[in-house]
């Protein structure tokens, strides 16, 4: 996230954003948050499919009614293989499970305008909100994102952590995060 | 269209260490304040979709 060369220098106040769930019919003309592959999912018609194939939720976000930011989440799960049989975790292994019900960020971005402006900060809290109130998330245990290097210190800063590196994460660029929904939500909800 | 990678399977002394982590998650307080309210504000910003601010 880099300053844009028309950096907005007005203080963001949450009341003033509003967030919508993205329509065929509302297209976003232009969306630029220097990153080309985030742009063309908005800005062409990848949101379009992603919404028909049911493959993420995307959402825009509002200031005084321009866009200025956007995310998509959609279901997932942690598989952690062989957790059942860690002993040592007495009480996630007796539940016998094999993965951990997840809401992952697909996708994160702030227009150049208006980043470095604790933006990104606030779409990370509703999506946290979202997760926890939304009737279909309710059995998400984790928010999960694969976040690029340089999000990484965006993402920690919030409290997300590092998973350990699998052998896919080794042969990419990407590292997959996590953030405990269970251990936050008597903050989130007060 | 790319489509979405799915989050990869933990493995091994990889998945042990993972949960030990999970079990451990913490936030500062400056983190807790970040996420403090996070449900009162989606259902804020979600009640505002549709007015006509434009």
């Amino acid at each position: 996230m880099n300053d844009g060369p028309f950096r907005h220098s007005v203080d963001i106040q949450a009341d003033d954003l509003r967030v919508e769930p993205f329509h065929e019919t509302r297209r976003v003309r232009y969306f630029d948050c220097g990153d080309r592959h985030l742009n063309d999912f908005l800005n062409t018609d990848e949101v379009v499919e992603y919404e028909k194939e049911y493959l993420g939720y995307t959402h825009l976000v509002f200031l005084h009614g321009d866009p200025v930011a956007y995310f998509t989440v959609s279901l997932d799960g942690l598989r952690v293989e062989y957790l059942k049989s860690y002993k040592s975790f007495s009480r996630l292994s007796e539940l016998r499970l094999e993965s951990l019900p997840a809401v992952k960020i697909g996708r994160l971005a702030v227009a150049r305008a208006w980043q470095n402006r604790g933006l990104g900060r606030l779409v990370l809290k509703y999506i946290v909100g979202m997760a926890l109130n939304m009737g279909l998330f309710r059995a998400a245990r984790l928010l999960t994102v694969q976040a690029k290097p340089g999000a990484i210190g965006f993402y920690r800063k919030f409290g997300f952590e590092l998973t350990y590196e699998t052998a896919r994460e080794r042969k990419r660029a990407n590292r997959t995060m996590f953030y405990d929904l269970l251990y936050i939500k008597d903050i989130a909800n007060g | 269209m790319a489509y979405p990678e799915p989050i990869p399977e933990i493995k091994g002394r990889n998945a042990r260490e993972f949960i030990k982590r999970l079990e451990n998650f913490q936030l500062s307080d400056e983190q807790k304040e970040l996420c403090r309210g996070a449900s009162r504000f989606y259902k804020d910003a979600s009640s505002k979709a549709g007015s006509k601010d434009e």
